[in-house]
């Protein structure tokens, strides 16, 4: 493996940022996703897909995605042995795209809100014992903290550097831990109760921030060797394809109820979207970075694999609720064999959810787009 | 004091009673139930018939919705898990950690979205209104605005067959702990650890 990647070329300058047409599109774009989101919070009659049986969908998995982001670009920025010197502006940008993914997965939840204006009830007024709410100071920490290192880089204030450096690393980490941790805990949602989702939201954002920062250092800085990145990439989709296999296996051999929705995932209605994150979001990077064809393009398609997986994962939770109504019951301490779970439609987003979380990623490319523009004169 | 109640499914005949009962009690807005009464077919042909159970919030004391509850809109109140509206976000992890499907999304402004297309709201459903808050999560409250007046949830006055009862689990005397023990009542998923306070006897 590192013979193979080894002889990758380094990177290549090209122009990234495409001048203004790009940041006024992605501009345009916001906007529409707010005139949706507008449409959803009126009240617009068939604005929104989510119901009792699937509550969360499209927003969630936007929000798993760009916290993915955020935690990997995040946890690698904070790592300063990778980097040409501590000013390096590769990790500058990888450190500015974790930043700006970590407020827009927050941005991605506000949509799903009901109440939106509550909002500041999840810093203000919390509920100290609920996981979704140590997902949230989590990532609220680890935002302050990219601030913090953002400064310390920037200002060369190289005793701040280091202390936040380490806390940022262990921050990152935690994040997708305690996102695991709110899935999990989700007692009526058979789907998503698996200590696996510790191990399975850690390699996506390995696989998020790997992927990210191989793209930010083939366009921001020419000198950067890629190859310790690329080494990272392929070893973290393939623990996520062994992952995968362990997972399958385990669904198909086990015959009991707790393995039903991942049956269903590989081989119900959604099974060919699953499949196709496996072999084009996991197992092609692998052999392009591996024969060295189309190397180049193989983060991207990594990246897809992430978002991919993030969609199915919701698929997973919603396809068979506990005890729902009126397709079905689960109440096995009085009824034998009632069906037990039972497979419901799938959630399909409307054109406005779309729209909305298009705006959500179109500011997120925006903002990017924005801030590579002041990154470039510390190269 | 924690209150609980005894379905009877011998004795319900799911008439749904219980479902129109809780809606007029409560003044939910639109497809919004508290209430449901599930339904399954069971035997074959000529020997088919339909078999009913009731169910709603199991009002657990060891509830998975307060515990994931980010802003602490869920709470315990004498063994009743109960929602404020005004703290709700809208969030919905509850109606996830929900392993009886017993918590709903409220999509409706019950003041815009009528019924009756054309028709005003009744002066009933006007007053019933401001405990709706469109974007939050609602659930069965046990009637609780009726229990602090020592009334009993709607869907218990108005079982027709007498089916449901209502009373304190701390209260060895009481109807309710006496019939769980002659019934040898059992909540619904135990196996889920929530300790529900909803107990159940016959067949379904």
């Amino acid at each position: 493996m590192t013979d193979r990647t080894s002889v990758l070329p380094t990177a290549n300058r090209t122009s990234p940022l495409g001048g203004m047409a790009v940041p006024l599109l992605l501009g345009l774009m916001t906007l529409v996703g707010i005139y949706s989101w507008a449409r959803i919070l009126g009240g617009a009659p068939g604005s929104v897909s989510f119901s009792d049986h699937a509550p969360w969908g499209l927003f969630i998995a936007l929000f798993l995605l760009l916290e993915s982001l955020a935690a990997g670009a995040l946890f690698l920025a904070a790592i300063p042995g990778i980097w040409n010197g501590r000013r390096d502006s590769t990790r500058l940008a990888t450190l500015l795209v974790g930043l700006v993914a970590g407020l827009c997965a927050g941005l991605a939840i506000l949509p799903d809100l009901g109440a939106p204006l509550q909002a500041w009830r999840l810093l203000f007024s919390p509920n100290a014992g609920s996981p979704m709410l140590l997902d949230v100071w989590l990532l609220a920490l680890n935002l302050l903290l990219g601030l913090l290192l953002w400064w310390a880089i920037a200002a060369g204030r190289d005793e701040v550097m280091g202390g936040a450096s380490w806390l940022q690393a262990v921050a990152a980490l935690a994040l997708p831990v305690g996102t695991a941790w709110l899935f999990s805990s989700m007692l009526g949602r058979p789907g998503w109760g698996s200590a696996l989702l510790v191990p399975e939201f850690l390699i996506q954002a390995a696989i998020g921030g790997v992927s990210v920062a191989i793209l930010l250092g083939l366009r921001v800085r020419a000198s950067l060797d890629l190859r310790p990145l690329n080494q990272a990439m392929v070893a973290a989709l393939l623990a996520q394809i062994l992952l995968v296999v362990g997972q399958a296996g385990f669904a198909l051999y086990r015959n009991g109820p707790e393995t039903i929705p991942y049956r269903a995932l590989l081989v119900g209605s959604n099974g060919l979207l699953f499949w196709a994150a496996v072999l084009f979001g996991m197992a092609l990077p692998v052999a392009m970075v591996w024969t060295r064809r189309g190397h180049t393009q193989a983060p991207w398609l990594a990246l897809a694999g992430v978002a991919l997986s993030k969609y199915q994962f919701m698929v997973l939770g919603n396809q068979y609720p506990m005890l729902t109504w009126p397709e079905s019951t689960f109440a096995s301490s009085l009824v034998a064999g009632s069906g037990g779970y039972r497979m419901l439609p799938s959630l399909l987003p409307t054109w406005e959810e779309w729209a909305v979380a298009l705006g959500v990623l179109a500011l997120f490319g925006l903002l990017v787009n924005l801030g590579l523009r002041r990154v470039r004169p510390l190269d | 004091m924690r209150y609980g109640m005894f379905i009877d499914l011998d004795r319900c005949a799911g008439c749904t009673a219980c479902i129109v009962a809780c809606k007029q009690e409560n003044g939910t807005p639109g497809t919004l139930h508290y209430s449901r009464v599930l339904v399954r077919e069971v035997g074959e042909y000529p020997n088919a018939s339909l078999a009913v159970i009731p169910t709603g919030c199991m009002h657990c004391e060891n509830a998975p919705c307060v515990q994931v509850c980010p802003v602490g809109a869920s709470y315990y109140e004498n063994g009743m898990v109960l929602v404020d509206q005004e703290r709700c976000i809208g969030c919905r992890a509850c109606v996830n950690a929900c392993p009886f499907g017993a918590r709903t999304y409220n999509h409706y402004d019950p003041l815009k979205q009528l019924y009756y297309e054309g028709q005003e709201p009744t002066p009933f459903e006007q007053a019933k209104a401001a405990q709706h808050l469109k974007g939050t999560v609602e659930k069965c409250t046990f009637c609780v605005h009726r229990v602090k007046e020592g009334l009993l949830p709607a869907c218990v006055l108005t079982c027709v067959a007498q089916a449901r009862v209502f009373g304190d689990l701390d209260d060895p005397d009481s109807e309710l702990v006496k019939i769980i023990r002659e019934r040898n009542a059992r909540p619904l998923n135990p196996e889920a650890g929530t300790v529900p306070h909803v107990f159940y006897a016959g067949s379904f």
